[in-house]
């Protein structure tokens, strides 16, 4: 495999489903972040061999009703455009004592299949037909691309339908405004005009020739299936066995705190949606970070924590009153949902506990609780596969690869005087409020539905 | 008890037959009818005990508890990978002693008031809230479960306290454990803590009562207006309920079944699925599915959409040109084979498989039996479910569009 291009293989004999999982990444950037949004769309509509969703559904029918998905995401500064695949794993098939012969390959192997359909996703996708005739080998077809446009621009429109996820973006976006964080993971609708079958095929070829690669295969899989994925991959994409080296600048920490901001925007909502985002500074590597991760236990990670006992069971303001750590940018987000007339009660609140934690102000108790559930946590990440697999790849954004177990032992050093040091850097970056606008004197209130542009937050963030 | 060796997880869940569903019923020689909205909130109130938040005793533990309440159950579970055993003590607890006090109640109110508020703003929750209740005409399955503001703000300590004691006996609890943990050790710890509560008291005598519910929809068509930027729409299909007598097995076998129709009908792989989005009619979010319980059944399909009345039309048009030429056998073969492979898949997810092995459970229903049940599926009543079921006056829609 090519420098920057690796296959991970995670054995885990105690799952009955194998899961295999191919992305590349990219610096996030107004110019790419559409392309990298709509390729993935367009290449799990088919293969070459498998051109359509019906006769590719039917081929995944006939492994066991395996799955397989495409789609792209936001780790920290990059985005991860990624295929992954899914199937009962063949041991687990042979004990059910299903009969397997007649119809289909054999059960023991569908992760060669897997590992092959998605290489093939993005090596060989379904090449255009007589409606998109190309005289070259390759190409997209402009059907599908079409159609995925629509689709990921309807997706962009109501990106605010989502009022919670919505308004986290909308804070991480503020707060990293002028790094490569800010944009939206799904584009932006006025870039999908200049995106065409050639555009986006020569965006999907840049990947295959130089984006670092990231495969995984988890379960209960051995050495010689290990070697036949790797092997299944580097004939597929021959690029990813070249030695042309494959990378991108690591994702930086978020720069450091201005004053602290408040961002108000207005929708037709019946909760108001309240999130504070924190700078830390302490990315995943970082000395600090296992005591960030308990930090933020004591804060609210769990339903015993800080927040959750005084916004919702003292004062009863919330239903959900949660923080968690971006591992990758060293912010901590917090959220919760509110009555928008109890704004700064429970703003007031989560600065209490910020400055009483900030003073060191925990007992024993309730450092010993939350470590123990943070290690509870970290332990129980080991018997899910995607935790394990989008957990590495997190900290693959902050150029760092993980071993399943280093997290758990670092968490476990974690000492109370390392939280209390740790708990003096948090800061308030920004506030960030979602609510309905309060109806004063003769001015009326816009509608909900045009308070903001469906393209809000696509000033260009990064001057390009 | 399932045995889950080589996990780091271990998890418990106890579980009352008591959902948004059993809001009228007899006990102790009386009718009962409670608000909207009761068993969610007795949920919330479970974990107030003689020590305390059981949250924060769960947490000195190391242990993520949490809880849930559907149309038919109230779940309370717990996963950690330490200290199970003092966990699972504390989970027998919470469930069968009651601590509520009239202002822990009225705080609790509050709660939930952000709760309901919450859904209000989610055209998901909506849309499928406003389906059932168009497609029932009086089957509890049609209340909504966390209830409303209103309903909510009539819910007394005692109307909670009584429901606890009719709902929360050991005759209406499903206990499941799935982990690498001994299951003889489980049982006897369970055992010896409700004898230890005094829960091995006599039952309160509880009978469920169902109203007459008609076979077709009571309206076929439902739309409201929120402020949201994409439509969504639901198609439901109104099943007449298999009699409360049949044997368990029948209605495992039809549920099933339709899921097998549903699949060949609405799948990804299917002709009609495709042409819908195609057309930008549905997208990701696409999802259906036939469930049943006491006295309901349906097909539910649909998501969000670039038009709901297109959508709705659309689906229901497809699904009225398919039924002439019934389901290939071929085809219902290779969902058969899909679901048994997707089967196989829960047993990776301690706290999902839990979850069905108790809504099963409460159905009389063992979940482990799926592979047999799958595998004596004949094609024929596949064929018969499919003519029955999808009949046009049975149809229901839901949208949600845009709009004040």
């Amino acid at each position: 495999m090519a420098p920057g291009a690796t296959v991970y293989v995670m054995p885990a004999p105690r799952f009955k489903t194998i899961h295999l999982l191919l992305a590349f990444r990219q610096v996030l950037g107004r110019s790419a972040v559409t392309k990298g949004a709509l390729l993935p769309r367009v290449l799990r509509r088919g293969t070459r061999r498998w051109p359509d969703r019906r006769t590719l559904a039917g081929h995944l029918e006939d492994l066991f009703g395996a799955s397989f998905g495409t789609s792209s995401s936001k780790m920290g500064d990059h985005q991860v455009i990624e295929a992954t695949f899914s199937s009962a794993a063949p041991d687990a098939l042979g004990r059910s004592g299903w009969r397997t012969a007649g119809s289909g390959p054999a059960g023991r192997a569908v992760p060669i299949h897997g590992a092959s359909l998605l290489a093939m996703a993005f090596s060989d996708p379904a090449p255009p037909g007589p409606e998109g005739a190309s005289l070259t080998t390759g190409g997209l077809r402009a059907d599908y691309v079409r159609e995925e446009k629509d689709g990921l621009r309807r997706d962009i429109e109501a990106v605010s339908d989502d009022r919670m996820s919505y308004a986290h973006y909308r804070c991480v976006s503020e707060m990293c405004r002028g790094e490569p964080a800010a944009l939206h993971s799904l584009g932006y609708s006025a870039d999908l005009h200049d995106i065409g079958p050639p555009e986006l095929d020569g965006f999907r070829l840049g990947l295959l020739e130089a984006a670092p690669a990231a495969a995984y295969l988890v379960g209960p899989v051995d050495d010689v299936t290990a070697d036949q994925v790797a092997e299944v991959l580097a004939r597929e994409i021959p690029a990813l066995a070249s030695d042309r080296p494959r990378a991108i600048p690591p994702s930086a920490p978020h720069r450091r705190p201005g004053d602290e901001r408040e961002v108000v925007e207005h929708a037709d909502v019946e909760q108001a949606r309240l999130v504070v985002g924190l700078h830390t500074g302490v990315v995943l590597g970082d000395e600090q970070f296992a005591a960030q991760v308990v930090y933020n236990g004591l804060l609210g990670g769990f339903i015993h924590s800080r927040l959750f006992r005084r916004i919702r069971e003292e004062a009863g303001l919330a239903y959900y009153a949660w923080s968690r750590v971006m591992p990758a940018k060293g912010l901590i987000l917090i959220s919760c949902g509110i009555e928008a007339g109890n704004y700064r009660l429970a703003l007031d609140l989560i600065r209490g506990e910020l400055a009483s934690l900030g003073a060191g102000d925990f007992t024993g108790d309730e450092f010993g609780a939350t470590r123990n559930s943070v290690l509870a946590l970290a332990k129980a990440r080991l018997d899910s596969a995607s935790s394990l697999v989008y957990g590495h790849l997190e900290a693959l954004a902050t150029g760092l690869e993980l071993d399943e177990i280093s997290p758990w032992r670092e968490l476990e050093r974690v000492t109370e005087d390392a939280v209390r040091e740790f708990a003096s850097r948090p800061v308030i970056d920004t506030v960030y409020l979602l609510a309905r606008e309060p109806k004063t004197g003769a001015e009326s209130a816009p509608s909900g539905r045009e308070t903001w542009p469906a393209d809000q937050g696509s000033e260009d963030p990064l001057g390009e | 008890m399932w045995r889950r060796k080589g996990f780091y997880n271990r998890h418990a869940s106890f579980a009352a037959r008591f959902g948004a569903m059993d809001a009228l019923f007899e006990a102790d020689g009386r009718v009962w009818e409670v608000p909207d909205g009761t068993a969610h909130f007795l949920e919330h109130m479970a974990f107030e005990t003689s020590k305390g938040s059981a949250l924060g005793l769960f947490s000195r533990l190391g242990v993520r508890a949490n809880a849930f309440t559907s149309h038919t159950s109230t779940a309370y579970y717990f996963s950690g990978t330490d200290n199970f055993w003092p966990a699972l003590r504390q989970l027998v607890e919470l469930v069968v002693t009651s601590r509520l006090t009239p202002k822990g109640v009225d705080d609790e109110r509050r709660v939930i008031s952000q709760e309901i508020r919450m859904y209000e703003d989610s055209p998901e929750a909506k849309v499928f809230e406003e389906l059932l209740a168009a497609m029932y005409r009086s089957h509890p399955i049609r209340r909504r479960i966390a209830g409303t503001l209103d309903s909510v703000a009539s819910v007394t300590p005692d109307t909670l306290l009584r429901c606890h004691r009719t709902f929360y006996h050991p005759s209406n609890l499903v206990f499941v454990a799935a982990g690498d943990v001994e299951p003889c050790r489980v049982f006897d710890t369970v055992a010896a803590e409700l004898v230890r509560l005094g829960a091995d008291r006599p039952g309160p005598g509880l009978r469920r009562l169902y109203p007459d519910e008609p076979a077709l929809p009571a309206r076929p068509r439902v739309s409201r207006a929120m402020p949201v930027k994409r439509p969504s729409f639901l198609v439901g299909f109104k099943d007449s309920p298999v009699g409360s007598g049949s044997p368990h097995d029948a209605s495992f076998g039809r549920e099933i079944t339709l899921n097998l129709v549903v699949e060949a009908l609405l799948g990804p792989a299917s002709g009609l699925y495709d042409s819908l989005y195609r057309d930008g009619l549905v997208d990701d979010s696409f999802s259906a599915r036939y469930t049943c319980g006491s006295g309901f059944g349906h097909v539910v399909a649909g998501g969000t959409t670039r038009d709901a009345e297109v959508s709705s039309e659309r689906l229901l048009e497809g699904i009225s040109r398919l039924r002439p030429k019934g389901i290939e056998r071929a085809d219902f073969e290779r969902k058969r084979r899909k679901a048994l492979g997707q089967f196989l898949g829960l047993f990776d997810s301690l706290e999902g498989l839990a979850t069905l092995l108790i809504i099963y459970r409460m159905r009389g229903i063992d979940l482990l039996e799926y592979p047999r049940v799958l595998g004596a599926l004949a094609a024929e009543e596949a064929e018969r479910t499919f003519q029955e079921l999808f009949r046009p006056e049975q149809a229901c829609v839901s949208a949600v569009v845009p709009g004040e």
